[in-house]
C-alpha cells in the first residue's frame, strides 16, 4: 500500500493538517497508520463517518466558483459587461454585476443589486454585497449604510469560529472580506486574523489580491521594499493574468517606487495599471489609491487622456470627502471636502519631507507654483507647518 | 464681500502689511504673502522675518525642515504663514 504525509493528504482533500489528524485519530481515515509521531495516511483515503465535513467541504468548491468573481476573473477577454450578459445563473451574474459597476464606478445600479443580498443565506452572496455595499456608500454619501454594511460584515466575523477547520474555506473568505474592510477603509477590527494565515485556502485570483492586501499593509507600516517585493511576486506567481489583482498590485507597485524615489519605475507601473483598467472603464482601483499616488496619475495621463483623468478626479473627490468625514477621527476638519486634488497631492508630498524642488520636478511645474500651493493648502487648513500637516493627512 | 483687505501683522516691534484677495470660487480670502527669501526683512530687535514654508535653514528640525515646524518660529496668530525667527543664532546685530 502506498502511503502518503499528513501534509500530501490535506494537499489533496482542500483541508488542514490538523483536520487530517483529527480524523486519523477519530479512526475517519481507514488504513491510517501512527508512524512515531506522524500519521501516515493510504493514497487515495477518503474520509468515513464525516459526511458533514464532506458535504461543507464539496460546498466550499461552490463557494469559490462564485466568490468574488470579478477577482477571480483569470482575463478580460472583449467586452466584460457582454461577458457578464451572458452568464446564465442570475445570481451569478448579479454578484458579478455588484462588483463590475462599482469598479466602473455606477455606484447606484451597483447599489441597487447588492441590496438584494445584504443578509442573504448565501455567504458568497452575503459577503460579496456586505463589502460592496459599504464601499457604495461611503462614495455616495450615504454614511449611515456605511457603518450599517460594515457593522454586519464585523457581526460575520466575530460570530463565526474561526478555528473550526471543517469550515476553512469559508473562514477564509470571511477573513478576506474583513481584511479588506480593515485595510481598505482602516476600520479599527480587531478580531479579524491576519490574511496571511488564511491566504493558501482562496483561489488563485483572490490569493492574489490578498497579497495586495499584505503588501498594501506592508506600505502603511512604510515597509515600501517589502511591500513592492510581495507585490511583485504576487504579479509573478499568479498562473494566469487576473486582470483586476494585476491591477491593484502594479499601483501599489507604483506607489512603493514612489516612496523609494525609483519614480520611473513608478510610472511604468501605473502606466501597466492603467493599460489593463482604463479600456474598460475601471476607475476605482485608481480613485481608491489617489491620495497615496502622490502625482503619478497628473504626471502620466492628466494631459494624455484627460477624460479618464478627470473623471477619475470626479470620483476621487467624492471617495476623499466621505473616507475622512467617516476615518479622520483627529480632527473634525474634513481635509478633502478643503482641498482640491491637486492640492491634496502636494500635500501628501509635502507632508512626506518632500521638499518643494522635489515636488516641482516630480509634478512638472515650478518651485514658486509648489510654494503658492502649499500657502493656500496652509491657509486653508489654518496651519502653518509640515508637522501638522502630517496629522491632518494620516501620514 | 470686500475684494480685498488688508491686515497687518505685528511682531517684534515691526509690522508687514500682507494683502487679502477674496476667492469668489473658493469663497475665502488668499494672502500675497512677501517671499523673505528675495526680500529679507529684519525686525528692529535684528530677528528675521521667514516664511513658515522655508526650508534649508541649518537649525531647521531634522525630521520636518520648515520653518513652520520648527520650535524658533514665533507667529502672531497660530496658523499665520508668516513669523519671526526667535533663534539667537539667527539673530543680526543691531545697528
Amino acid at each position: 500500500m502506498n502511503f502518503e504525509t499528513v501534509a500530501q493528504a490535506a494537499a489533496r482533500l482542500g483541508v488542514t493538517v490538523r483536520a487530517v489528524q483529527k480524523w486519523a485519530k477519530e479512526g475517519k481515515l481507514e488504513g491510517a497508520q501512527k508512524m512515531g509521531r506522524d500519521w501516515m495516511v493510504p493514497f487515495g483515503a477518503v474520509v468515513t463517518e464525516a459526511k458533514t465535513e464532506q458535504t461543507v467541504r464539496t460546498d466550499t468548491k461552490k463557494v469559490f466558483d462564485a466568490a468574488f468573481p470579478m477577482f477571480q476573473l483569470p482575463y478580460f477577454s472583449g467586452d466584460i459587461l457582454e461577458f457578464i450578459n451572458k452568464i446564465h445563473d442570475p445570481d451569478e451574474r448579479n454578484l458579478y454585476l455588484i462588483e463590475y459597476y462599482y469598479f466602473i464606478g455606477e455606484l447606484e445600479k451597483s447599489e441597487e443589486i447588492a441590496e438584494l443580498y445584504v443578509g442573504s443565506d448565501n455567504l458568497n452572496y452575503r459577503l460579496s454585497a456586505e463589502l460592496f455595499s459599504t464601499f457604495n456608500s461611503m462614495i455616495t454619501g450615504h454614511l449611515h449604510k456605511v457603518h450599517f454594511s460594515a457593522e454586519l460584515l464585523k457581526r460575520e466575523i466575530e460570530d463565526s469560529d474561526l478555528t473550526d477547520e471543517t469550515c476553512i474555506s469559508e473562514n477564509a473568505l470571511k477573513v478576506f472580506a474583513g481584511v479588506v474592510l480593515k485595510t481598505q477603509l482602516h476600520t479599527p477590527f480587531e478580531t479579524v486574523p491576519q490574511i496571511e494565515e488564511y491566504i493558501k485556502y482562496l483561489p488563485e485570483g483572490l490569493r492574489m489580491i490578498s497579497l495586495y492586501l499584505s503588501s498594501y499593509k506592508a506600505y502603511l507600516a512604510k515597509d515600501y521594499s517589502r511591500s513592492l517585493g510581495i507585490a511583485q511576486a504576487a504579479m509573478n506567481g499568479a498562473t494566469m493574468q487576473y486582470p483586476m489583482p494585476t491591477i491593484y498590485c502594479n499601483i501599489i507597485c507604483a506607489i512603493d517606487c514612489v516612496n523609494l524615489l525609483q519614480l520611473d519605475k513608478a510610472g511604468e507601473y501605473i502606466k501597466k495599471a492603467w493599460q489593463l483598467a482604463i479600456p474598460h472603464k475601471i476607475y476605482m482601483p485608481f480613485v481608491e489609491h489617489y491620495s497615496i499616488l502622490q502625482g503619478l496619475l497628473e504626471n502620466n495621463f492628466k494631459k494624455l487622456d484627460p477624460d479618464n483623468y478627470n473623471k477619475i478626479i470626479e470620483f476621487t473627490r467624492s471617495y476623499n470627502i466621505a473616507w475622512y468625514q467617516v476615518y479622520n477621527k483627529k480632527t473634525d476638519r474634513t481635509v478633502s471636502n478643503e482641498l482640491t486634488p491637486i492640492e491634496f497631492t502636494i500635500a501628501m508630498l509635502y507632508s512626506r519631507n518632500w521638499r518643494a524642488k522635489e515636488i516641482a520636478a516630480h509634478m512638472h511645474i515650478s518651485e514658486r507654483t509648489v510654494s503658492n500651493y502649499i500657502q493656500v493648502i496652509y491657509e486653508k487648513l489654518n496651519i502653518n507647518g509640515r508637522k501638522e500637516l502630517g496629522k491632518y493627512l494620516l501620514t | 464681500m470686500a475684494k480685498s483687505l488688508n491686515r497687518q501683522f505685528v511682531l517684534y516691534d515691526d509690522k508687514v502689511d500682507v494683502l487679502f484677495s477674496y476667492s469668489a470660487s473658493q469663497d475665502r480670502y488668499f494672502g500675497s504673502y512677501p517671499d523673505f527669501d528675495e526680500n529679507p526683512r529684519i525686525t528692529p530687535c535684528g530677528r528675521p522675518w521667514v516664511n513658515a514654508t522655508k526650508e534649508d535653514c541649518p537649525y531647521a528640525d531634522e525630521i520636518y525642515r520648515d520653518c513652520g515646524s520648527c520650535r524658533f518660529y514665533k507667529c502672531e496668530h497660530p496658523g499665520d504663514l508668516i513669523g519671526v525667527c526667535d533663534n539667537d543664532k539667527l539673530r543680526k546685530e543691531q545697528k
